[in-house]
Formats: C-alpha cells, sequence, structure tokens
C-alpha cells in the first residue's frame, strides 16, 4: 500500500508542472494530462484517509538450517502462532476486564443486604420473635456467604488469567514471621496454639500469591481443628530439579481419603458442618499451578492434614513462564 | 460544628447504609446526595457558582456510577481551580488494585473499601469521621 505522502508529494510535484508547463506554454493535451494526474494523486491521498498508512516490515522469514534458505512452512506456522497468541492475550484481558466489574457488581447487593438486616435488628428486633430474629441472622450469614463467594471466584479467575507473572525471591521465614504477627494480633493464633517452622528456604515466587496460599492453608488448619492446643508444622524439602517441597502440617480434624480427590475443585466443601465457601483450596491450587507447581494432600480422618507444594528454588536460573504444568 | 459532605452514590440502599451509620457514628452532618457523577458535578458547580454559599468540607465519592463515573470527576474536580482543594474520599465496594492506583493517580486523598459485614462499614465510617471530621484541618 503506498503510503499517504507519498500522494501528497505526488500530487505536489504534478501540481507545479502543470503550473510550470501553463507558465511556459505547454500544449492543452499535456496540461489535461498533468490536471488527471493531480487529480488521481489527490484522490489516494483523500483514499486512505488522515492517519498515514504505517508500513510495518514483515518480521524476517524462518532459514531452514540444512539450506539457510527461508523456510515458507515454519515462517507461516511462526506467524500464525503469533497471531494465535496475540489474541490469546486480548481475550485474556478483556475477561479479567469483565471478571473485575462483574465482581464489583455482584459484591453491592450483598453488602446492602446484610447492611439492611442489620438494620432492621437494630431498630425493629424487638418486635420480632426468635424465629424473627433468627431469619435476619440468616440472611446476613447467607450476604457474607455470597459477597466471599463472589469474591473468591474473582481471585481464582484472575489467577488462572494472569501472563507475565513477575517472580522475585520469597524468604519464606520472613513471610511466615510476618503473617504469625498478623494472625495473633487478630486473635486467630490463640496463646496456648503453636506456628511452627523448620529453616525454610527462599524460593521463586509472587509474593502476594504466595500469601494467599499460606493464609488459606494457615485458616484452614486452625478451623478445621477441634484441638485445644491447635499446632501447625512447615518444612521444606529439597529436590533434584532445583524445586523445594513444601509442607505444611495440622493436628486438625482431618480428611477421609475417599473425598481427597476433588477436595482442591470450586465450591467442594469437605466438611460441611463449618462455615465456608469452598473456595479457599481452589485458590491454592489455581496459585501453586500459575507458579508452576503441584499441591497435594495426606489425610486421614482425625490424624490432621499435610498439604504438600512445591516452588521454584531462588537459586534457579528462571525461564519467565506463566503457565500451567501439565 | 456541623460538617457539609456531599455523597456521590448511585444505589439508594448505599446512600441509606451510609446515612445511618454517619448518624451511628454520632457525627453531625449535613449530607447532600448526587445520585451519579453527573449531579455530583453539577451541584459543586452549582454551589461554585453561587456567591456566599460554601463548597462541601468533604467529597465521599463512589467510583463506578453511571453517566459519569468517579474517575471522570476525580479529574474535573483536579482540573478546576476553584474546586481543586476539595478533599475527596473514594468509598467503593472495588477492590481493584488498578482502580486504586488511578484513584491516587487522579488525586484522591483516600480510597476506602465498603465491606460487606454491616459492623465492618460502620467501623470504617467511623474512622472516616474521626480523621476526617475531626482530626484533619480541611481547607476553608
Amino acid at each position: 500500500m503506498i503510503q499517504r505522502r507519498v500522494y501528497l508529494r505526488l500530487g505536489f510535484g504534478v501540481l507545479t508542472l502543470c503550473v510550470v508547463g501553463f507558465w511556459y506554454g505547454l500544449p492543452w493535451s499535456a496540461l489535461l494530462v498533468l490536471g488527471v494526474l493531480w487529480t488521481a494523486s489527490l484522490w489516494g491521498c483523500l483514499r486512505f484517509g488522515v492517519r498515514e498508512t504505517l508500513k510495518i516490515p514483515p518480521p524476517p522469514a524462518i532459514l531452514c538450517p540444512q539450506t539457510n534458505e527461508p523456510c515458507p512452512l515454519a515462517t507461516l506456522h511462526r506467524d500464525e502462532m503469533h497471531r494465535a497468541v496475540a489474541d490469546l492475550e486480548m481475550r485474556n484481558r478483556d475477561l479479567e476486564r469483565f471478571a473485575s466489574m462483574t465482581a464489583h457488581q455482584l459484591r453491592s447487593p450483598p453488602r446492602t443486604i446484610a447492611g439492611i438486616a442489620q438494620a432492621l435488628h437494630e431498630d425493629y428486633g424487638h418486635l420480632l420473635d426468635a424465629e424473627g430474629t433468627q431469619f435476619l441472622q440468616d440472611i446476613r450469614e447467607d450476604a457474607a456467604s455470597m459477597a466471599e463467594i463472589v469474591d473468591g471466584l474473582y481471585r481464582v479467575s484472575k489467577v488462572r488469567t494472569m501472563t507475565d507473572l513477575p517472580l522475585e525471591p520469597v524468604d519464606l521465614n520472613e513471610l511466615l514471621a510476618d503473617m504469625k504477627i498478623a494472625k495473633t494480633k487478630r486473635g486467630l493464633l490463640r496463646p496456648q496454639d503453636r506456628l511452627t517452622w523448620a529453616h525454610l528456604p527462599v524460593v521463586k515466587a509472587d509474593k502476594v500469591l504466595l500469601t494467599e496460599v499460606f493464609l488459606n492453608l494457615l485458616e484452614n488448619s486452625l478451623k478445621f481443628n477441634e484441638s485445644p492446643n491447635k499446632v501447625i508444622r512447615i518444612t521444606a524439602r529439597e529436590r533434584d530439579d532445583d524445586r523445594w517441597d513444601i509442607m505444611v502440617k495440622d493436628n486438625g480434624i482431618g480428611i477421609d481419603p475417599k473425598y481427597q480427590p476433588k477436595m482442591f475443585q470450586m465450591f467442594q466443601r469437605m466438611h460441611p458442618q463449618y462455615k465456608g465457601t469452598g473456595v479457599g483450596l481452589a485458590l491454592v491450587s489455581a496459585i501453586i499451578q500459575k507458579l508452576g507447581g503441584d499441591v497435594h494432600v495426606q489425610s486421614t480422618t482425625g490424624k490432621g492434614c499435610m498439604f504438600t507444594f512445591d516452588l521454584a528454588s531462588a537459586e534457579m536460573v528462571w525461564a519467565q513462564t506463566s503457565t500451567p504444568k501439565a | 460544628m456541623v460538617h457539609r459532605i456531599l455523597l456521590a452514590e448511585d444505589r439508594p440502599q448505599d446512600v441509606r447504609l451510609t446515612q445511618r451509620a454517619l448518624k451511628k457514628a454520632g457525627y453531625a452532618v449535613d449530607l447532600d446526595i448526587a445520585n451519579n457523577g453527573r449531579e455530583a458535578l453539577d451541584r459543586l458547580q452549582q454551589i461554585n457558582g453561587c456567591e456566599g454559599k460554601p463548597l462541601p468540607d468533604l467529597l465521599l465519592l463512589d467510583w463506578m456510577m453511571p453517566l459519569v463515573d468517579g474517575r471522570e470527576v476525580l479529574q474535573t474536580i483536579r482540573k478546576d481551580p476553584a474546586l481543586r482543594r476539595l478533599p475527596v474520599v473514594v468509598l467503593t465496594t472495588s477492590r481493584s488494585e488498578g482502580d486504586v492506583a488511578m484513584a491516587y493517580e487522579e488525586g484522591c486523598n483516600a480510597y476506602l473499601t465498603k465491606p460487606v459485614d454491616p459492623d465492618e462499614f460502620q467501623k470504617v465510617i467511623a474512622a472516616l469521621g474521626l480523621f476526617w471530621l475531626t482530626h484533619a484541618v480541611l481547607p476553608q
């Protein structure tokens, strides 16, 4: 496609020739031809719009290693792949925007439902009997539950659609120390409970996502635990492939092995008698997969749980990837 | 002392809950309501054009509103010399990092998210009142 500026130059040049030709008395037929050419160049300029038409040079062809000649098939596949990747990235961004907008819209109604139920309880609760009061409490709890589900869904979808995740060295000892302080301050970790860890490695991860992993696992360990003294112990084991296995073990109520295959799926609640949305472990699984690892559990009923997941060592030269492990 | 607050919020239920929370927190507030960003800007410009009528002490701004959203309201306010100094607190359900970053880039003074739990929301409103209506020195 000829650039607009070529048309402009052509038009200017032809117009100049017309004027010069007229000045020097060129035959009318010649002037007519020049006039037509100028009009055509002006039309071409208008035809291709206001903006410059950029001529983006095509990427170089892939050369066949044996012959050093351009290999059309490989070039075609590479170009198709680039287009597919660009298309997927655009769809991912659209999906992320859609999820963000949807989550925002869905958060508002449960908030106001809970607020109005609270207001009814405070201002008109004296008119209600025990059953009416319980209904209001149910409304509040279900509204809170709905908001948690929406948040959980949004967080899982955000993790799954992440690309180009920037990874950094994360000292697990420091991360857990901060978390312990926060949980103690909020009263979730009582004086009689113990959260301990062995000397843990520095891993290559996203600190915010890894914090989310430990938050969910620790909250589960504390929640699904009837022991008078709750114990959580975190250890690490180095593997041969420059990765570390991280083990989170508790003395909680455990999980029946027959239910374990589906416990990392969305909305699967292993203990319905406890409050929860069934999103936490799905989020843990999505994050660990995004970090290139796997998570699994060993447990029997009444004997606590041990969650094991693997992370890259910070010493490993990280080949930047955000695709889940197959 | 009665503080004047302009609340820009498109959901009437949220307006009622915010009004109630401010009343429960015990702050003497003259609360003006704008149902969207367009109304908020019109209200501010109308006040600005009337001699003797003061601007609100604080704008509580929802982020996602129809017609004109919170971002546009902030952009317009910060460009207007007469409105530029108005303290703006974004009060929204959105916890998106993008929205938080954008709100501060456009010049909000604080960004608060509305918790689902009514008791937590009450604490947020109480803290907002304590800082902005009790301790902070607001521009005249």
